[in-house]
């Protein structure tokens, strides 16, 4: 079980709200930093002060620089590389959804008009990247 | 070397043998002769000696037959009626008288004239009182008592019981009258006077037999067992019969036990019987058969000493013939030139032998002569520059010279092993057999043959074969000649006529040849046309006769002038042959000289009457054509201009169309899209509320939370349906194959699983393939399907079709249900997005489906349109393509 921040990147503040609602419906304890571009993102898993998130939950229509770039430079990055990105979309047939999926996200999650649904969505992913997928011990580099 | 000259072909054992047959045949036949003769003689020596013995011996024997008859007579006489009347005084007359008693060793005795013995001697009492008138055998006595001395014939005694001959004389009394018989009876088995005939033998192993004819019993024999015995019947022994009968003499016969004798005969009257005397043949002429063997030796020993000796003189005489024979067989086997034989002897051979070597010497020069001449052919033969060949009558080369061989390739020495066939082409070797026999009937023949080469290609030949009989066998000698060139020649030059001839008759102008006085010599068949005549007829014509005079003093004059110039000439004119339209023709005339200098005239004619007919017509119309053609060009141009115009204002509206359908399509993507996110906002948060705050509300507050809840709800998937709808339609159209029954089969299939309660039969019609977007015309069909599989939902059965029909002679395809149907009146906007026919209650929908399939046919080129009645069923039709 990881206790460091979970990072979520979005820009609006009502999904971000939907988001926090999930994971205190699911009973995930873990912090959640929020960014409300990829700018502050980036910043924030940069900076080697502050703790690597067990998973970043990222929205791909973010200001600054986009969703797919940003997952772009994480990926790129020696000291991101591993870390596990959910996907936040607003419907599966969003063509940047698959795009990401080439980039290196690992899951995504509907933002559905079905807020249980959602909900429950997150609660089942969280529970994945934080308590069944443990990474290696040489992963904090 | 002497082996071979014991076959018969050799002349000394034909000789030998010849010689050998004279000598032995002479010898055996005197031998053989001699030996007859011989026989012949000796046995009629033997035979008058045998006989005369036998005279001597009967003569003897009759003598002592009379003496003893006469005793008994003498007797008899002393006998008076007084002594007979008194048997004592009888008794004692017969024993006084003892020479008489020694004549019959088996006494004697008196019978009075009743054959009652009255006295007998010896006196043993034995015959006193018998009476041998009842004896069978007493013939004698009977012929004694009627007066007659007699020697009877030898029977059994019955009181001696042995063999037994018995004699009787009559007594008389002083008349003469006879009173009784006195008998002597002899023992043939006692010693007697028979004895010299039974003791004598005749030769070593011949011997006498005394016989007696009546019964034919033997009396007395040497061979004494034989005494008594009857002899073989009449017809056995052909000489004894001839004997019985009283036949006196010698005789060479076969007796009864197959011996051969030489025997003779002779009768002893006083009793009637018959001496014979018997020697065997094979001791009678014994001393010849030994003579005749002594000559059989001398006769083979001289034959093998005269064999012998002209072998040996033949073998000596011949020897140099056969040295000479030998001789010739190596000279003749050999090569060199015969030399002279030697000469060893002067007689009949010496000369031969000279006779053979004058016959050399003449064929020694014969030789050389032919030697010469052989030469002298044989150069010819070679050197002859025509192919000369030798042929065996079963096709085999016996000779070829220089030449044959050359042009075949081959050596002469490579030739003589090979066979006509080898040469022959197939066809030529099919010809072959048949001209060998003509050639061998006698028949001398020229023919052209084809061969081959020894590099393989085949060339022509003329050969002239004839029969040569010489020598043992008919050969058939041939001269080739290779022809190849000759008959490239001529079929070339048959090409070449062809080849002309096949021009004339091509080109269609007529065409046509004359000599120097216009006569035609050689024409096409479209010059024979354009006459109206035959080739027959044409031909050695001048044709002048059927044209008209003016027109033929023209054509006369061009050819003279051009055979005359030789300045070729073309001139346009008329012909009018008789009974023929005028035609225009054009004429061309040149000459040529043949190398014999003979003038030739060529020319052709072009018929061009009908081309002027053309071009006078063609002129007309051209004045009329050209004012036309400028009328409808200024008409032709204002109505393009017009067109111009139309199209490129179409084609402003069609871009602007195309680019406002663009903004739409961007625009309603862009706004379904926009719209989302509050709509998400008002969902999730009506959705918190409910959660999180439904303690805080009432009943009422919680309906109304619930309806603002599923209206957002609907709005989104209004937005969706938007955002797919636009989707399908914006994106670029991917054609392909696409078959449109199995897509059809695919979405039934999917509907039937997804609630499987419903009772619902498909009729797919089966292959129906378009070109289209396999995509959207999978999402066309899904919502039909669907809308069908909805708009049944009320029935408890259903029936639903795809298939399709024709519309405007282009293939429409139908989607056909027996569900709820519609008004028509109400279809205004049927295909208008959101826009729905039923209320959600009836049947839940988007009002969507239709719009969407509406745009992919339009999308396709096609469209789409429907029939329908309330309850009664809905069909949609569409076509795909212009």
């Amino acid at each position: 079980m990881y206790s460091a921040p979970i990072l979520l990147v979005e820009d609006n503040p009502d999904d971000e709200m939907f988001a926090l609602n999930a994971f205190k419906k699911n009973n995930v304890r873990n912090r959640v930093i929020v960014a409300r571009d990829g700018q502050e993102a980036i910043d924030y898993l940069f900076d080697t002060g502050k703790e690597l998130p067990p998973f970043i939950l990222l929205d791909l229509k973010i200001p600054k620089i986009s969703g797919l770039d940003l997952l772009k430079r994480i990926r790129a990055h020696e000291r991101t590389k591993f870390v596990p990105v959910i996907i936040l979309t607003s419907s599966m047939n969003d063509e940047d959804l698959q795009v990401s999926f080439g980039l290196g996200g690992n899951s995504y999650v509907v933002k559905s008009l079905d807020l249980e649904r959602f909900t429950k969505d997150i609660g089942v992913l969280a529970d994945y990247w934080l308590d069944v997928n443990i990474l290696p011990s040489s992963f904090d580099v | 070397m002497n082996s071979k000259f014991f076959f018969w072909q050799s002349l000394k054992t034909r000789v030998t043998l010849f010689t050998l047959a004279i000598f032995v045949v002479s010898i055996w036949a005197v031998s053989l002769y001699t030996s007859r003769t011989m026989q012949d003689d000796m046995q009629r020596v033997l035979g008058e000696q045998q006989f005369a013995t036998v005279s001597v011996v009967a003569a003897d024997i009759n003598a002592e037959l009379g003496d003893h008859l006469q005793a008994l007579e003498r007797i008899a006489v002393d006998i008076t009626p007084a002594i007979i009347g008194n048997p004592k005084a009888l008794q004692a007359l017969l024993v006084q008288r003892p020479v008489f008693q020694l004549l019959f060793n088996a006494g004697s005795y008196v019978t009075g004239l009743d054959g009652i013995v009255i006295a007998e001697f010896p006196a043993s009492g034995k015959r006193i009182s018998l009476n041998f008138l009842n004896d069978a055998n007493s013939a004698y006595l009977v012929e004694a008592l009627k007066g007659k001395s007699i020697v009877g014939a030898p029977f059994a005694g019955r009181v001696l019981k042995a063999p037994v001959v018995a004699m009787a004389a009559p007594i008389r009394d002083s008349q003469g009258q006879v009173i009784g018989a006195l008998v002597g009876v002899i023992n043939l088995g006692m010693p007697n006077f028979l004895e010299r005939i039974t003791q004598a033998r005749y030769g070593r192993s011949g011997g006498y037999m005394l016989i007696s004819p009546p019964k034919r019993l033997v009396v007395a024999a040497t061979d004494r067992g034989r005494i008594m015995t009857e002899l073989p019947a009449t017809g056995v022994n052909p000489w004894l019969d001839r004997s019985m009968q009283g036949f006196e003499g010698f005789g060479r016969t076969v007796d009864s036990s197959g011996l051969e004798v030489l025997s003779s005969a002779k009768q002893i009257p006083a009793a009637g019987w018959l001496l014979v005397a018997r020697l065997p043949a094979e001791e009678a002429f014994l001393p010849i058969y030994e003579m005749q063997q002594r000559m059989l030796q001398a006769a083979i020993l001289l034959t093998l000493l005269a064999g012998g000796l002209t072998w040996w003189m033949l073998r000596r005489q011949l020897a140099p013939m056969l040295r000479t024979v030998k001789a010739l067989a190596s000279l003749a086997q050999s090569d060199q030139n015969p030399q002279p034989l030697a000469i060893t002897r002067q007689d009949e051979i010496g000369d031969l032998i000279r006779g053979f070597n004058r016959l050399l010497e003449t064929l020694a020069q014969r030789q050389e002569t032919l030697k010469d001449s052989e030469e002298r052919f044989r150069q010819l033969f070679d050197g002859a520059s025509d192919g000369i060949m030798i042929l065996s009558p079963g096709g085999q080369l016996l000779a070829v010279n220089e030449a044959f061989a050359r042009m075949h390739g081959y050596t002469k020495e490579e030739m003589s092993s090979l066979n006509l066939k080898d040469l022959d082409t197939p066809e030529t070797s099919r010809l072959t057999p048949g001209r060998i026999e003509r050639i061998l009937a006698g028949e001398t023949t020229t023919f052209e043959v084809e061969h081959h080469h020894k590099d393989g290609y085949a060339f022509a030949l003329e050969v002239s074969a004839s029969l040569i009989v010489s020598g043992v066998e008919p050969v058939i000698q041939s001269f080739h000649r290779d022809i190849t060139e000759r008959k490239e020649k001529q079929a070339a030059l048959r090409d070449h006529q062809e080849r002309l001839s096949t021009i004339i008759e091509t080109v269609g102008d007529p065409i046509f040849v004359k000599d120097n006085d216009h006569r035609i010599v050689l024409a096409n068949q479209a010059f024979y046309d354009i006459f109206a005549q035959d080739e027959s007829v044409v031909m050695g014509q001048t044709l002048a006769e059927n044209v008209p005079p003016d027109e033929r003093q023209h054509f006369l004059e061009i050819d003279r002038r051009v055979l005359d110039t030789g300045v070729p000439d073309v001139s346009e004119e008329a012909l009018s042959v008789i009974g023929k339209a005028t035609r225009t023709i054009v004429t061309r005339k040149s000459r040529f000289i043949e190398s014999s200098g003979e003038r030739f005239l060529v020319g052709s004619i072009h018929d061009i009457t009908e081309r002027k007919r053309a071009e006078d017509e063609i002129r007309t119309l051209n004045a009329s054509l050209e004012q036309r053609v400028v009328q409808r060009t200024a008409e032709l141009d204002a109505t393009v201009r017009d067109l111009t115009t139309e199209i490129a204002k179409r084609s402003q509206v069609e871009q602007a169309l195309r680019a406002a359908n663009q903004e739409l399509e961007t625009f309603s993507y862009s706004i379904s899209h926009d719209l989302r996110t509050p709509l998400r906002s008002i969902s999730g948060f009506s959705s918190m509320l409910e959660a999180d705050y439904a303690a805080h509300l009432d009943e009422d507050g919680k309906g109304k939370l619930r309806r603002l809840r599923q209206a957002a709800q609907r709005m989104g998937e209004l937005i969706e349906d938007l955002l797919s709808l636009s989707r399908l339609t914006g994106r670029a159209m991917n054609a392909e194959i696409v078959d449109l029954s199995a897509l059809a089969r695919s979405v039934a299939e999917e509907l039937k699983g997804a609630d499987p309660g419903r009772s619902v039969t498909f009729e797919i019609a089966p292959k129906l393939e378009v070109r289209g977007d396999k995509r959207l015309l999978a999402a066309a069909l899904e919502n039909l399907l669907g809308n069908a599989w909805k708009f049944t939902g009320k029935h408890t059965s259903a029936r639903i079709e795809f298939g399709a029909t024709q519309k405007d002679g282009k293939p429409a395809y139908f989607v056909r249900d027996d569900g709820a149907g519609f008004n028509m009146a109400e279809a205004v906007n049927l295909f208008t997005p959101f826009h729905r026919m039923h209320s959600d209650n009836d049947f839940a929908g988007h009002g969507i489906g239709l719009a969407t399939v509406q745009r992919i046919v339009q999308r396709h080129g096609g469209h789409i349109w429907a029939d329908s009645a309330v309850e009664k069923g809905s069909t949609f039709y569409f076509t795909l393509s212009q």
